[in-house]
């Protein structure tokens, strides 16, 4: 076991991928000589060479075409968005294509693809530049979803990620790129996909985050637990597959549960979550499902208005006092 | 074949307890004919056929409680098809007719638990789907179980406290409308207690003033009246009239219904989308104690009707009330209330808001006291104490003292309710 940080962690990950497997490359803006924007490919292109570490031009379409067209010709490309708002740009190269081909295909083309980039809501990022869309993905068939929370799972997802066949959609949080934890040495080390992990035993009310939602979960827990109210908090770690079965089998136990996410409430993760808790569990709850979500505005830059849009873990505590009502 | 269903008789009725059948099966019944007797948490009411016909079959037997809407029976029209249940029809009164037979009476019990959720009721009750399977399998009645969540909603909790509160208790209803012991206990030396399962009656006056206490804020406002000119006045009038002698309680709804006039703010509902309902019509419902129970008989319009009017309906009511035989539309929809323990020896007390309402008034005896006058010097007269509790939501302490000066000021100059 070594600590590293979460950043470090998933340059780990595609150091190791790439050494594995000699079909593995990275592309994107700036993740060659400028070393990436947040630093998280340091040192590759000096590894790799320019073959397998391509600077694009400024094109989300152009990275997205040339990702998924190598991983329908048989490679495995590593292709980075500079963040997850400029992946707009690509929406036909990810939905229309990298998404379908292996179904209207039937089955004969692969497209063994990783997007990945920072997600999740930011510091006076503004409108354009926080905001958190893995609900666009998770409602599109044919993509893997995936959202890390510990510097492990980032690791070991990534990995997954890359030796997954499906086009995979991986999204880091920058506030959480520097956040530190312990990654497994094995450089076969992977997570699998559509199994959550409860972080912390309780059983008054169930929360489920994923992400920096993690987050929210066990700091509300922590505040609550000196109150006496002992919650129990699920990592999704995937979102596209769900394991619907850790959230059912925990709600059967505590009868409450609150969904934490960054993004908008409206037709989200928690909203979809919720629906299923209800399919799976209905006659187990004793509360309404309750959710913790972005405000459904576009957000703010001004600091005070930000403030009030994003969740926090408080808007956490006070949902599950309501659960408890 | 026509279904006769548990009639929802009144604003809070859920159920309806089967006290006694008026007919057998077998019997012919015409369209209107009391067919059953039926014992609601408020009083006992006789239902009608609404089809006229053979009554073929009794689905729900004497004593048992079923939801409103659940099939009670069933009538064969003339002419229909179905046959009398009791038999081929050459001997229907030989066959079992009260009580009904053992499978007729489980197949009641499933027909009425069949028939609860697709109840005619609108006031459904609000249970969290884990504390409904709870009561489903503990077969405990949602009626039962006082719900402490959001909007009164029945959770977990809830279903647990009852359960813990009445291990030894049965869940059904008792059958009779008395106070039944329901099991026994004793610890060492202890003598032991009796656990009594409460009536219906029981069951609704708790659920109903404990709703009031928790959900209304309540507060109190006291004021002494000088009863000697009323007590005087009302002398009079029954010397004029002694076959129907007008009360001191007669002339207190009618002095009210004076008061709420002047103050109309009084006469007012805080309803459930936080609006205040002012009524424009005054229904004084006066509190009427009985065995093991009160229950409310409500004068209508008590504005626009005379002492005398009011003082015979009071008497009808009040008879009724204690027979157990109003119907209830004579115990709804009142919008104030009086409860008057003077004539038990009591000096003053508070009472619990009679919801909807805004206030209730509580009247204590009228005794005879001294009373010290503005220049020292000392007389005797005849006071009463009167408690007006009012909804805090709905009316403050000044309109509350402002009622209770109009009410001394009829009562102390009474011929005001003759003019």
């Amino acid at each position: 076991m070594a600590t590293m940080r979460y950043l470090q962690a998933i340059r780990l990950a595609i150091t190791e991928e790439m050494e594995r497997d000699p079909n593995v490359f990275l592309c994107g803006e700036d993740v060659g000589q400028y070393q990436g924007t947040y630093r998280v490919t340091e040192g590759l292109l000096q590894k790799f060479g320019p073959m397998r570490v391509v600077d694009t031009p400024i094109s989300e379409i152009g990275i997205a075409g040339l990702a998924t067209g190598s991983a329908m010709a048989g490679l495995r490309p590593v292709a980075e968005f500079m963040t997850w708002s400029f992946a707009l740009e690509a929406m036909d190269q990810l939905v229309n294509h990298a998404a379908k081909i292996t179904y209207m295909s039937g089955g004969r083309i692969h497209c063994p693809v990783v997007f990945r980039g920072p997600a999740g809501v930011g510091t006076q990022l503004s409108a354009q530049h926080s905001q958190s869309m893995e609900s666009w993905y998770a409602h599109t068939p044919g993509f893997k979803v995936v959202m890390p929370f510990t510097p492990a799972d980032a690791h070991g997802l990534l990995k997954q990620a890359i030796r997954d066949d499906s086009p995979v959609i991986f999204m880091e949080h920058a506030g959480l790129y520097g956040t530190h934890g312990e990654v497994p040495d094995d450089p076969d080390h992977v997570v699998e996909f559509g199994k959550a992990v409860v972080r912390r035993k309780g059983k008054d009310c169930t929360l489920v985050g994923y992400s920096r939602g993690v987050l929210m979960c066990l700091r509300a827990a922590e505040t609550l637990a000196a109150e006496g109210i002992d919650c129990e908090v699920i990592d999704l770690r995937t979102i596209v597959p769900l394991d619907m079965d850790t959230v059912a089998e925990s709600v059967c136990k505590t009868h409450r549960a609150v969904i934490a996410q960054e993004e908008w409430r409206n037709v989200s993760v928690g909203s979809e979550i919720a629906a299923r808790i209800y399919e799976m569990a209905f006659d187990q709850m004793d509360a309404p499902v309750e959710r913790v979500a972005g405000a459904d505005v576009p957000m703010p830059y001004a600091k005070n208005l930000e403030r009030a849009a994003i969740p926090t873990d408080s808007d956490v505590v006070a949902a599950v006092k309501r659960t408890l009502a | 074949m026509a279904e006769i269903r548990m009639p929802k008789m009144g604003d809070g009725m859920e159920e309806g307890t089967i006290n006694v059948w008026l007919k057998k099966e077998g019997d012919s019944v015409t369209a209107g004919d009391p067919i059953a007797e039926v014992e609601t948490d408020k009083a006992n009411v006789e239902i009608s056929a609404y089809e006229s016909g053979t009554l073929t079959k009794i689905v729900v037997a004497e004593g048992q409680t079923v939801p409103v809407g659940a099939v009670i029976a069933l009538v064969n029209e003339p002419g229909g098809t179905g046959k009398p249940a009791a038999g081929n029809g050459s001997a229907p009164a030989k066959q079992d007719v009260l009580p009904v037979s053992a499978s007729a009476s489980s197949q009641a019990t499933g027909r009425a638990a069949s028939a609860a959720p697709a109840s005619t009721s609108t006031e459904r009750v609000k249970a969290s789907p884990l504390a409904r399977r709870m009561m489903t399998e503990m077969n405990v009645d949602a009626m039962q179980v006082t719900g402490t969540g959001p909007g009164g909603r029945i959770v977990e909790r809830d279903v647990a406290a009852f359960l813990t509160a009445k291990p030894a208790v049965g869940v059904t209803h008792p059958s009779s409308s008395t106070s039944q012991p329901v099991s026994q206990g004793t610890a060492g030396t202890d003598k032991g207690f009796v656990e009594i399962k409460p009536t219906r009656m029981r069951d609704a006056i708790a659920r109903r003033t404990q709703q009031s206490m928790q959900q209304i804020p309540h507060f109190y406002t006291t004021m002494v009246i000088e009863m000697d000119r009323a007590v005087a006045m009302i002398k009079e009038l029954n010397k004029d009239n002694p076959d129907g002698k007008v009360t001191v309680n007669d002339l207190l709804v009618k002095a009210c219904a004076i008061a709420i006039q002047r103050v109309p703010e009084i006469n007012s509902s805080w309803t459930a989308d936080n609006t205040i309902r002012r009524y424009h019509s005054i229904h004084v419902g006066v509190a009427v104690g009985i065995d093991d129970g009160l229950i409310i008989p409500v004068i209508r319009d008590c504005g626009a009707k005379t002492l005398r009017q009011i003082s015979t309906e009071a008497k009808t009511l009040i008879g009724k009330a204690r027979a157990g035989s109003l119907k209830p539309d004579e115990f709804s929809g009142s919008t104030f209330s009086i409860s008057n323990l003077g004539m038990m020896g009591v000096d003053q007390f508070t009472a619990i808001i009679n919801t909807p309402e805004a206030a209730i008034l509580a009247v204590g005896g009228v005794s005879r006291e001294h009373v010290i006058n503005a220049d020292d010097t000392v007389r005797i007269a005849s006071r009463m104490k009167v408690t007006l509790s009012a909804d805090h939501r709905i009316l403050d302490g000044v309109v509350s003292a402002k009622f209770l000066n109009e009410l001394k000021k009829v009562l102390e100059a009474p011929f005001t309710v003759l003019s």
